[in-house]
């Protein structure tokens, strides 16, 4: 289960609360009660200023269904450090009633990927938006080999130029230019 | 994640712990009061990871690096009328982060002076040209206009070619 930002908020008032009913209605001893509003605001000022810090970075939630591709980024595996390789990229979600705006992802590396993600970042430097949509897929294919990927769903990923009709990207790279 | 991020918001968990425990052995509360302040705390935590993994990937308003090198940039331009205030995204990495380290997503406030950087350092990426973007201080006259928030903030980047020491630009 994933809480909201709203849900989120709701936790904190809830904890809030929680002090507040220990604070007033506990026989704990004055000692405790400002010991406890004390660890309770530090526990949020220390989560309120985690939280930027935890943003930006690439999730490695599930991937909209269809999104305008911005960017992409390929660390290739190196058996020397152990890395075994990712695929970062950058895009949009284009579902009905999305957030717009361009969120991190990041996907474990395979060949094949790495063979669709790079044609389409050809593509995004001649300037063709691209369109990322994944298809549905029901089975597993199998045990993954590292056990970083349990548990992760597969899906075939496509990436192809975007239609004609979609509305102009305000991606720079995309190659958008203004009027001096 | 970054180390500094994860460590403060498990220490959050870890006190939300300590007081769930204070409910449960330090007050003579109803039993259902102290099992409803468990359930509550168990909740918590099993949920607090996946929030936080469905936070990553949007862009941060936390401070961009000195020094970056620019993978990408995406802008919504203000409305006309300047009610819907435009932003910037920027998809870079430190300068002196190690080779490894992910680009990380921005988001900063939007500047016309700021957009055409961004067209012209694009169409460098567009070459294969690596991009660094560096942060320069405001001129007088604008720093006191700048907003205490970062996200509002009016950023004065620059932005230059960067020398490709391998030649096996991406």
């Amino acid at each position: 289960m994933v809480l909201d930002a709203g849900a989120l908020v709701a936790v904190y008032v809830t904890v809030a609360l929680g002090l507040l009913l220990l604070g007033l209605w506990s026989s704990l001893g004055l000692t405790t009660k400002l010991g406890l509003v004390a660890i309770t605001t530090l526990a949020y000022f220390a989560v309120y200023l985690a939280l930027p810090t935890l943003l930006g970075w690439p999730s490695h939630e599930q991937i909209p269904k269809r999104f305008n591709l911005l960017a992409v980024h390929i660390e290739d595996p190196d058996p020397a450090t152990g890395t075994i390789g990712n695929v970062y990229f950058w895009g949009a979600d284009l579902g009905p009633g999305r957030d717009r705006r361009p969120r991190a992802f990041r996907l474990p590396f395979t060949p094949a990927l790495k063979a669709t993600f790079n044609e389409a970042k050809g593509k995004l430097r001649k300037g063709i938006p691209q369109i990322g949509e994944l298809e549905k897929y029901d089975g597993p294919f199998g045990v993954p080999t590292d056990e970083g990927q349990i548990g992760q769903k597969s899906s075939k990923l496509q990436i192809r130029d975007a239609p004609v009709n979609l509305p102009p990207t305000k991606d720079i790279p995309a190659g958008t230019e203004v009027a001096p | 994640m970054s180390s500094l991020g994860s460590l403060a918001f498990y220490a959050a968990l870890g006190l939300l712990v300590l007081m769930g425990l204070t409910v449960v052995f330090r007050t003579r509360w109803a039993w259902w009061v102290r099992l409803g302040a468990t359930l509550v705390v168990g909740w918590t935590l099993l949920t607090a990871q996946d929030s936080v993994v469905a936070l990553m990937g949007w862009p941060t308003t936390d401070s961009l690096p000195e020094r970056f090198r620019l993978h990408a940039a995406h802008v919504d331009e203000p409305t006309k009328g300047g009610q819907v205030p435009g932003r910037i995204y920027l998809w870079a990495v430190d300068f002196l982060a190690p080779s490894n380290t992910p680009p990380r997503a921005y988001e900063i406030a939007y500047s016309a002076t700021l957009h055409q950087k961004l067209n012209d350092a694009s169409a460098q990426l567009r070459k294969n040209i690596p991009q660094l973007g560096e942060i320069k201080p405001p001129p007088p006259a604008a720093s006191t206009t700048s907003s205490a928030h970062a996200s509002q903030k009016i950023l004065y980047i620059d932005f230059f070619d960067m020398p490709d020491p391998l030649g096996i630009a991406e």
